[in-house]
C-alpha cells in the first residue's frame, strides 16, 4: 500500500499536539519556569584528557547572585552515571576524559551571574596524552582511559568455517568502510527544570526516553529513595536516542537540592555539541565470498567502534552492529568480531538505528560489489541469497517467522525507480567511458560490466555531460526491542477518569514521533470511542506506570500489546457498570462514542458512570518485550524490513550529489497511524541523507571542529528529494499476534547504501566512506573537453519580494 | 551572544559622519545595514566604543547613470541593486550577483557600501567590482577621493579605508562595445557566502575575436582577485568554447587559496576553474 493521504482515508489525522506545536503554544519541558527559579550552568573540561590538580570555587561562590557552586565533593551518592555501565563521572574528581566532561556546576539568580561564576572557578589541569582514535587506544603503549583498559566491549559471533569456505569461493570482495560521527541535532537542546519540594522530594522536568531509568540513576547519584523523585519526561523537542542517557539532569538535581530552590538549565548549542552523544564512528572491514552461482558462502566482519570517553550504551550498540552485519541473507559461514574502544573523542552512544546504519552501509556495499563482480543484477543477487520465512535470525537464534524480507524485495523490484537503473549504463557510451577510466585509475577493484537490464525507459536527457544519474537500492533488516539479555519491560494502565474519560497512562514519551496520535487511533479502534473521550498521560513517573524505554522501535508495539491485553478487562468492567445503571444485559452492551451503547442507542454516558465512582475501573498490565528463547546475547526476536531505492544526480565538476527521488518499502506489520508512519520514514530518510552526504562532527585532536550548525551541516528542505514514496507492507504471517512494529529507526538505515550504489552507477566510483566526499567524485574539467555540450543554466535564486 | 556596550550616534550628513569618526579617533565604527558589523559585534570580534549610524543620510542612497558608469550609493541595498532597471539594463551581471548575496534578509537590509567596506573574502560584490574596474568614492577629513577597487581591498576584512573615512558610492564602469557578462557562484549551504564566485566579462569585436576579458574571483582564499592569466589567454583569441575551456584552467594561477572544513584548498582551486568556465561560457556572444 502506498502510504499517502488518499490511501489513509479517515485514518489521516492531525496529531493531537500538532496545532500547539506549529503555533508555538506547546510548552516543552525546557520552556517551563517556576517562581523563585535560579539558573544552572555547567563547567566543562577544556581539555580532551587531563589530570585535575585542584578545583577552587571560593571566588565563584562569593560572586553576588550565586546561590550554589558544586563539585564532586557535593555528590551525596554514587558519582557516576551510565545506563549500562555507570562509568561517567557526574562531576570529575581527578581526571577529565573529553572536552565535555563536567567539573563543576553553578546556580545563580541570573544567567549572566552563572556564566560569570563559571569563569571564576579555577581548575588546575595537567594535560595528558590524548587518544584521538580507536587505533591509538589499542596501541600497546597507549595510556589506559579506564581501570579495565581501553576496550569497553568485544563481541564475537561465529558459525561454520569461514576460512575453509573462502577457499571454495569463486568471487571474494574485501573492503573497509568508514562512517561519520553523526550528531542528533535535535531542535531542543538538553535542558530542564528541577523543583525541590518542602517534603524533601524532588520533581524533575527534563527530556529523556525512559523516565524510570532517569529516576533510578538520579536516586543512585542523590542517595535518595526513587519514590522521592518524580520525573516528568514528556513532551520533548526531538531526541533520536540522544536524550536517553542522563545529560543535564544530575546537575539540575544536585543544584536544586543544594540551594533548595527551583533550578533551570538549558544548554546552548555548543554545550550540546561538546557534551552530547554522537553516533559511533565505525571502521568496518568485510570480506565476503560467493560461489560461482552467486550464493553467499562466507562473510568475515571486523568492526572497530569509537565509543568515546564513557560507556553509556556503547556495548549494546556494538552488539546490535554485530548482529546486523549479517543482515537478511543466508550465509552459512560467518565470523563477526567487534570492539568498542574508549578514546578521548566525546561520547558515542544511542542514535536512531543503533549501530545498524553503519554496518548496513558496509554490508549492502558488499552485496553491490559482489553482484557487479559476478555480472549479476544487484537486486537479483540479493534475491537468491535472501532469508526465508522460517529461517533463524542473523545470529542463528529462533525468531518470529517473517517473510518481510521477501515482501520488500518484491516491492522494490517492481518499483519504477528501480526500472530506471537498467535504462541507464547500457545506452550511454559516455558513462561507460568514464567507468573504464575510473577502473584503470584504480578507484574500484572489481571489474565493471554493464548491467544485464535491457533498454528500459530512456535515460533522462541531460543538459551537460558532467551531470550523471544513477539508481541504487539497499535492503535493511532491523531488530525491534533491546534483544536477548537486556531487561525489556513493558506495561501500561487504562481506566475511567473521574471526569469520565478513557484514560491511558504509559511511561513513554512523545518526542515528535507521533505517539499521541498512534495511541488515539489505537484507542478509537479498540473502543470505537470519540477522540474527545480519550485522555493520554505520558512520561511522568508519578502518574504513569513503568513501560520500559521509548527506544529500539518498541513503543508502538508495546502500547499496542498493552492495550490489547487491557481492552477486554476494561470494556467488560465498564459495560457491567452500564448494565447495572441501565438494566440492559452486559451481552447487549458495547463501548462507543461518548459512552456505552446498546444497538443504535447510547444508553449511559462515560461521565455518568464516572459520577457513580471509578473504583474497580482501573487496569494495569506488566509484561516483557517478546524475546528469542535462545540465549544469544543481543539477539532479537522481532524484525522489521525495508528496501530503499533512490535515483541520484552527480555533478562531476563539483562532485555534488543530489538525491532526486526515493522509494521506501517497509514491512513492519499493520499501519496504526499513517501520517506518523510516513513521518518516521520521511524523517529517517532525511537523517540518512545527512549521514550519507554531509554530516560529520569532525574532531581534531579530540576537539570538535564543528561547534555549531553553521559548520555541522544537516539537510534542509533544499536537500530533501521532492519525491519520497513510502510503501507499507502490512502482511504478517498467520499466528503472528505481535501487531504493529515500530518504524522509528528502520527508515533511517537503508538510504546511505542505496545512494552509494546509485553514485557508483552514475560515476563509476565506489563509495566506502561516509559522508560521500565531493572531492572524491569531482573530475578535472579536461575530462569533458571533448564533449560537445550545451551550457549549464543559471540558477535562479528567486525574487526579493519574499 | 551579546555585544559589548557601545555609544550610538546618528549622522545627518556624510560630513557629520566623518567629523564624528574623527572625534572618536579610531574608536568608532560606521553602521549602515549592519549585516556584517552586528555579527562581528555579537561574536565580540570587534568592540568599538561608538557606532556612527549613517543609515539616515539620503545622499548615500540610490543608483544613477553618470556618463559611462553606474554610480551606486553606499546605502543602496542588494535587493535594490538586483531590482534596479538601470542595473539590469546596463550591468546585468551586477544584478545577478546582488540577487545571490546572502539570504533574503541580508539582501533587503545589507548595503553595497557596507559590503565593499567590510571586504569579506567570500563576499560576492567584490568579484563583480574587480571585473568591472569599479571605483570607490571615499569621503574623509581631507575631502573626497576615488580609489580603484583593486587598491581598496587589501586583505581579509582589510581595506584602504582610513579610520575617519566613509564610503560614499561605488561606481561601476559600463564596458564599451559589444560585451556580455555573468556571475556564477557555489554558495556555502549555511551562510550563502561564496565558496567560489566568479564574475566574468567578455567583449568581442565585429570579427568575433575577444578584445576585452575580465575575470574577478571571490571566496576561494584571503581576498578576491583578478584572474589576469585567464584574461590573457582569452584576449586576441576567437570567442569560442574551446578557448574558454583552456583559459579557465588558469583560474587558480593567481590568488591565494585556502581551505576550511567545508571545502579544502584543492577543492576551491578546482571550483575556481569550474566556475570561471561557467561564467565565461555564459559571457560568450
Amino acid at each position: 500500500m502506498k502510504l499517502d493521504r488518499e490511501s489513509a482515508g479517515a485514518r489521516w489525522i492531525v496529531r493531537p499536539d500538532g496545532c500547539d506545536k506549529v503555533t508555538g503554544k506547546l510548552n516543552f519541558l525546557t520552556d517551563l519556569s517556576f517562581p523563585g527559579m535560579v539558573y544552572g550552568t555547567i563547567l566543562r573540561s577544556p581539555y580532551p584528557h587531563a589530570r585535575i590538580k585542584a578545583i577552587r570555587t571560593d571566588a565563584a561562590a562569593r560572586l553576588p547572585g550565586v546561590v550554589a557552586v558544586i563539585t564532586h565533593r557535593d555528590v551525596p551518592g554514587v558519582n557516576r552515571f551510565g545506563i549500562m555501565y555507570p562509568d561517567q563521572p557526574v562531576l570529575c574528581e581527578d581526571r577529565v576524559r573529553f572536552v565535555g566532561d563536567a567539573v563543576a556546576a553553578v546556580a545563580a539568580e541570573s544567567e549572566e551571574a552563572a556564566g560569570e561564576a563559571l569563569r571564576l572557578i579555577e581548575v588546575e589541569y595537567e594535560e595528558l596524552p590524548v587518544i584521538d582514535s580507536p587505533e591509538a587506544a589499542l596501541a600497546p603503549e597507549a595510556p589506559r582511559l579506564h581501570p579495565g583498559g581501553n576496550v569497553l566491549h568485544r563481541t564475537h559471533y561465529e558459525r561454520g568455517n569461514v576460512e575453509g569456505a573462502f577457499r571454495r569461493c569463486a568471487v571474494i570482495v574485501e573492503e573497509t568502510y568508514e562512517t561519520p560521527r553523526q550528531m542528533h541535532a535535535y531542535m531542543e537542546t538538553e535542558g530542564g527544570l528541577f523543583v525541590p519540594g518542602p517534603d524533601g522530594k524532588l520533581a524533575v522536568y527534563a527530556p529523556t526516553q525512559h523516565g524510570y531509568m532517569d529516576r533510578m540513576q538520579l536516586a543512585r547519584i542523590l542517595a535518595m529513595p526513587e519514590t522521592d523523585i518524580r520525573v516528568v519526561s514528556s513532551p520533548i523537542g526531538g531526541s533520536f536516542g540522544g536524550k536517553d542517557e542522563l545529560n543535564i539532569q544530575p546537575y539540575g538535581a544536585l543544584l536544586a537540592l543544594c540551594c533548595g530552590r527551583p533550578v533551570k538549565i538549558h544548554q546552548s548549542r555548543w554545550e550540546s555539541v561538546r557534551a552530547g552523544l554522537k553516533r559511533h564512528p565505525m571502521k568496518i572491514a568485510m570480506k565476503t565470498g560467493v560461489d560461482a552461482d552467486g550464493r553467499l558462502l562466507a562473510h568475515r566482519v571486523r568492526i572497530l567502534a569509537d565509543t568515546g570517553a564513557y560507556a553509556t550504551l556503547g556495548a549494546p550498540v556494538l552488539q546490535f552492529a554485530t548482529e546486523h552485519a549479517v543482515g537478511p541473507y543466508r550465509i552459512p559461514h560467518v565470523d563477526v568480531e567487534g570492539w568498542a574502544v574508549y578514546t578521548n573523542n566525546g561520547v558515542s552512544g544511542e542514535f536512531r538505528g543503533f549501530g545498524g546504519n553503519q554496518v548496513v552501509f558496509a554490508l549492502e556495499g558488499q552485496m553491490d560489489r559482489l553482484a557487479e563482480a559476478l555480472g549479476m543484477d544487484a537486486w537479483e543477487f540479493r534475491r537468491i541469497n535472501l532469508r526465508g520465512m522460517d529461517d533463524p535470525g542473523p545470529l542463528g537464534q529462533r525468531v518470529a517467522p517473517t517473510d518481510g524480507a521477501r515482501h520488500v524485495w518484491e516491492t522494490i523490484r517492481r518499483s519504477s525507480l528501480w526500472e530506471r537503473r537498467s535504462g541507464r549504463t547500457t545506452d550511454r557510451r559516455a558513462e561507460t567511458r568514464l567507468h573504464q577510466r575510473d577502473v584503470s585509475s584504480g578507484s574500484g577493484h572489481v571489474d565493471v560490466r554493464p548491467d544485464n537490464g535491457g533498454s528500459g525507459p530512456a535515460a533522462a536527457s541531460f543538459s551537460s555531460p558532467w551531470v550523471r544519474r544513477g539508481v541504487g537500492a539497499a535492503m535493511v533488516m532491523h531488530g525491534c526491542g533491546l534483544g536477548f539479555g537486556i531487561p525489556d519491560p513493558a506495561g501500561g494502565r487504562i481506566g475511567l477518569s473521574a471526569q469520565g474519560n478513557i484514560q491511558v497512562a504509559f511511561g513513554h514519551e512523545e518526542f515528535g514521533q507521533g505517539l499521541l496520535a498512534s495511541l488515539q487511533l489505537m484507542i478509537q479502534d479498540l473502543f470505537a470511542c470519540d477522540p474527545g473521550d480519550i485522555e493520554i498521560i505520558l512520561g511522568d513517573t508519578d502518574r504513569a506506570p513503568h513501560s520500559g524505554s521509548s527506544t529500539a522501535s518498541r513503543t508502538t508495539s508495546m502500547v499496542w500489546q498493552a492495550l490489547h491485553r487491557l481492552q477486554p478487562h476494561f470494556s467488560r468492567a465498564v459495560c457491567e457498570r452500564a448494565s447495572t445503571m441501565s438494566g440492559i444485559p452486559v451481552s447487549h452492551l458495547r463501548l462507543g462514542p461518548g459512552g456505552v451503547w446498546a444497538g443504535p442507542e447510547r444508553v449511559v454516558r462515560y461521565r455518568e458512570i464516572a459520577e457513580k465512582g471509578t473504583e474497580g475501573l482501573q487496569f494495569e498490565t506488566q509484561f516483557h518485550f517478546p524475546v528469542t528463547p535462545d540465549a544469544i546475547m543481543g539477539g532479537h526476536y522481532l524484525y522489521t524490513f525495508a528496501g530503499v531505492v533512490t535515483e541520484v544526480e552527480v555533478n562531476l565538476l563539483t562532485g555534488q550529489v543530489t538525491v532526486l527521488g526515493v522509494e521506501h518499502a517497509v514491512a513492519a506489520g499493520p499501519v496504526v497511524n499513517p501520517m506518523g508512519y510516513l513521518g518516521q520514514i520521511e524523517g529517517g530518510n532525511g537523517m540518512a541523507l545527512g549521514f550519507a552526504l554531509m554530516e560529520d562532527a569532525v574532531m581534531d585532536g579530540s576537539r570538535y571542529v564543528t561547534t555549531n550548525l553553521d559548520t555541522y551541516l544537516i539537510p534542509t528542505i533544499r536537500d530533501v528529494p521532492e519525491r519520497i514514496e513510502v510503501y507499507a507492507i502490512e502482511d504478517l504471517p498467520p499466528n503472528d499476534n505481535y501487531g504493529p512494529r515500530g518504524v522509528g529507526e528502520v527508515g533511517s538505515v537503508g538510504l546511505a547504501p542505496a545512494i552509494a550504489a546509485a553514485v557508483r552507477q552514475a560515476t563509476g566510483t565506489w563509495i566506502n566512506r561516509l559522508p560521500i566526499s565531493r572531492e572524491q567524485l569531482m573530475r578535472p574539467i579536461s575530462t569533458f573537453l571533448h564533449e560537445n555540450a550545451p551550457m549549464v543554466s543559471v540558477p535562479d535564486v528567486g525574487k526579493e519580494e519574499g | 551572544m551579546i555585544p559589548a556596550s557601545f555609544a550610538y550616534e546618528r549622522a545627518q550628513s556624510v560630513r557629520e559622519a566623518v567629523e564624528l569618526l574623527e572625534s572618536h579617533q579610531g574608536e568608532a565604527k560606521v553602521l549602515s545595514g549592519g549585516h556584517s558589523l552586528i555579527p562581528l559585534l555579537k561574536l565580540r570580534l570587534t568592540s568599538p566604543t561608538v557606532l556612527v549610524d549613517i543609515g539616515g543620510i539620503a545622499e548615500l542612497k540610490g543608483i544613477s547613470a553618470e556618463g559611462d558608469r553606474l554610480v551606486v550609493g553606499a546605502l543602496t541595498t542588494h535587493a535594490e541593486v538586483a531590482a534596479s532597471p538601470e542595473v539590469r539594463r546596463h550591468l546585468p551581471l551586477l544584478a545577478e550577483a546582488a540577487r545571490q548575496v546572502g539570504d533574503l534578509q541580508v539582501r533587503n537590509r545589507g548595503t553595497v557600501g557596507g559590503n565593499i567596506a567590510h571586504a569579506d573574502p567570500a563576499s560576492d560584490l567584490p568579484a563583480v567590482a574587480l571585473a568591472l574596474d569599479a571605483v570607490i568614492t571615499v569621503e574623509g577629513p581631507a575631502g573626497r577621493s576615488e580609489v580603484p577597487v583593486e587598491d581598496f581591498i587589501l586583505g581579509p576584512l582589510l581595506t584602504a579605508l582610513g579610520g575617519s573615512d566613509v564610503v560614499v558610492s561605488v561606481a561601476f564602469p559600463i564596458p564599451k562595445g559589444k560585451w556580455k557578462g555573468a556571475y556564477e557562484k557555489y554558495p556555502h549551504p549555511a551562510s550563502g557566502y561564496a565558496v567560489a564566485g566568479v564574475a566574468a566579462v567578455i567583449g568581442v569585436d565585429d570579427g568575433g575575436t575577444i578584445r576585452d576579458a575580465r575575470v574577478g574571483i571571490t571566496g576561494v582564499g584571503d581576498m578576491p582577485y583578478r584572474a589576469r592569466d585567464v584574461e590573457a589567454a582569452l584576449v586576441g583569441n576567437p570567442a569560442t568554447e574551446e578557448v574558454v575551456r583552456r583559459a579557465a584552467e588558469r583560474a587558480d594561477a593567481e590568488g591565494s587559496f585556502s581551505g576550511d572544513l567545508f571545502a579544502s584548498e584543492d577543492y576551491r582551486r578546482h571550483l575556481s576553474k569550474v566556475y570561471t568556465r561557467r561564467a565565461l561560457m555564459r559571457s560568450l556572444p
